[in-house]
């Protein structure tokens, strides 16, 4: 009889938290949705009141529109070529750094160590103004190499959370591997490496979105429409689109969705990297 | 004596390597970061438009010219009523989503994954969504509320409601995130320990602030920092909703920044006004640690 009441209280729980996550996704995925109908509605449609909910007829004459008004794939191109320079660049300059940090001894290394720390804190826009300047110095304002250049060799918070990372490898991997007759490139590249695989795929993962969404940066050393990335692109179309909802709906659509589909294809890595991330960092 | 000759040798090697492998990083930290950060101080004493030679103002900056800057006083009042608004209630909000998600319920994996699912993408493309959504005329937020006899509002272009709706986004945009990492912080916490305070008669309130929140500190400590830090920063929010507007109403101290640094050119005064919000968001940062600093439980890990 107990037994009968408690599991009947179990299940009414579960149902209550059940209803209120699913209020909740469509809290979270309604907005996505509602993009994605109005994006094949037409304009005359979407000053339709009541709103209806489905296009009448589904066109695609708004992304013609879109994708003729502005070279929003292109843009796409360029944010991927981006991410994915800056992405191999951090991995690679972060992770040598890290393991300097986290392994071999030379001189000042705790003094380094601690302004890389101090330096996490300085907000962008400190060093926003000075970092353009410089860029204009070196004559790169307004090309690919303004927004691949100051991320490429790594920054503060990716050595930091990889060194964290390999101080939890024991110390012993790497003696064996000096007896056998590895040099310091080797037990880096062919001992630890493979073992920190999780923690890179975790700043691979940071670091791509970061770079991807960047918006300030972009703003103020990107001009030219052909060199913008999607994010500035989606921006400056919105600038020029200000009311034209279906036009407006479209261009993010072409933004959102290969986020959406990398998303969905490995959201588990995406999740787990961020936790990871979050705390170790 | 050789032996020690040879260690001599493999130390001056290992120091050789350490700073080889740390040469790019540091190269770029040196270039990107410190150079800049120190450039900063010394502009914020001077005026500089960019294209004349920067004249040094001493701390005029500070002194006189903030001081008097009636907008400066605006943002930094809205960016302290955007913090206020968004960190309590995006954190609550996540900590009561994840606390359901510990539950051993179906399905965990995509709630979680919908609710994450904003965190991925850029606030402009969000933006530009909620932009439609909260329409005055045409949006289907005022079009639910007629439904129900709730009267709608210019939610982006009132004054009165700007304000709020931008904080609303950005809770909409963030809670994921703090959810799971708090969901990470209660997964940690072993189950030995309800079972033992339920055995001794603990209520469910009663665990919930003996167990649950002293062993996930850490955590929140973490979404906390994380929070003061994105709040205090915000901007591609405003840029691409409501530009500061309407009237003066959501102009938040990053936007004031940029829009000195980089529409009026007083290079000057921007990076005054950035390195005030520096040293708030250290000071912010600094009474975090200390609040959570003899809280913070490491005994579990």
């Amino acid at each position: 009889m107990t037994s009968y009441t408690m599991s009947n209280r179990v299940k009414a729980k579960s149902l209550l938290i059940h209803a209120v996550m699913i209020v909740c996704c469509i809290l979270f995925i309604f907005p996505f949705l509602w993009m994605a109908l109005t994006s094949f509605k037409t304009p005359q449609e979407i000053f339709q009141w009541p709103p209806r909910m489905f296009p009448k007829e589904w066109s695609f004459s708004n992304y013609q529109e879109v994708l003729t008004a502005v070279p929003l794939l292109r843009m796409l191109l360029n944010s991927l070529f981006v991410a994915v320079a800056v992405t191999a660049g951090t991995l690679v300059f972060s992770s040598l750094a890290a393991y300097s940090f986290a392994r071999l001894r030379f001189k000042g290394k705790d003094l380094l160590f601690s302004m890389y720390l101090g330096t996490m804190m300085v907000p962008l826009m400190v060093t926003l103004i000075p970092t353009f300047v410089i860029m204009r110095k070196l004559g790169m304002v307004d090309t690919y190499y303004a927004l691949i250049v100051p991320g490429f060799f790594g920054n503060a918070f990716g050595t930091f959370l990889l060194r964290q990372f390999f101080m939890t490898i024991p110390r012993q991997l790497d003696e064996a591997a000096r007896i056998d007759g590895c040099g310091y490139f080797g037990i880096y590249s062919r001992i630890l490496l493979p073992l920190m695989k999780p923690a890179l795929a975790s700043l691979f993962i940071f670091t791509f979105m970061g770079v991807w969404n960047d918006f300030l940066w972009p703003l103020v050393v990107i001009q030219t429409e052909s060199v913008k990335t999607i994010t500035l692109g989606l921006a400056s179309f919105q600038g020029l689109y200000t009311t034209k909802y279906h036009l407006l709906m479209a261009a993010a659509m072409i933004s959102v969705l290969p986020v959406v589909v990398a998303y969905i294809s490995s959201q588990r890595y995406f999740i787990e990297g961020i936790t990871l991330t979050g705390l170790k960092g | 004596m050789s032996k020690s000759k040879a260690n001599k040798k493999k130390s001056m090697a290992e120091s050789a390597y350490g700073y080889l492998f740390i040469a790019p990083n540091l190269l770029g930290m040196l270039v990107f970061v410190i150079v800049p950060i120190f450039t900063s101080l010394l502009m914020s004493f001077t005026d500089w438009d960019l294209i004349n030679a920067p004249r040094w103002v001493g701390l005029s900056n500070f002194t006189d010219k903030m001081v008097h800057d009636q907008q400066f006083w605006v943002s930094l009042k809205n960016t302290f009523v955007f913090s206020l608004l968004t960190i309590p209630l995006g954190i609550a909000a996540a900590f009561v989503i994840a606390l359901l998600l510990n539950q051993s319920i179906k399905g965990v994996n995509l709630y979680r994954a919908a609710i994450f699912l904003p965190v991925g993408i850029s606030m402009i493309s969000i933006s530009v969504i909620w932009r439609w959504i909260l329409n005055t005329d045409l949006g289907i937020l005022n079009y639910v509320l007629s439904l129900v006899n709730l009267q709608g509002a210019g939610w982006l272009s009132d004054e009165k409601y700007a304000l709020f709706s931008v904080s609303a986004i950005s809770i909409w945009k963030s809670v994921g995130f703090n959810m799971v990492i708090l969901l990470a912080g209660l997964k940690g916490v072993p189950s030995h320990l309800y079972e033992a305070a339920t055995i001794d008669g603990a209520g469910a309130w009663r665990r919930m602030t003996r167990i649950t929140l002293p062993l996930i500190t850490p955590s929140l400590f973490f979404v906390s920092i994380m929070s003061v830090i994105g709040s205090f920063q915000v901007f591609d929010l405003i840029y691409s909703t409501t530009s500061g507007g309407p009237g003066d109403s959501t102009r938040v101290i990053y936007y004031w920044v940029y829009q000195n640094g980089f529409k009026f050119f007083e290079m000057g005064y921007a990076s005054a006004l950035a390195w005030v919000v520096f040293i708030m968001l250290f000071a912010v940062t600094l009474l975090q640690m200390k609040f959570f600093g003899n809280k913070v439980n490491y005994e579990m890990d």
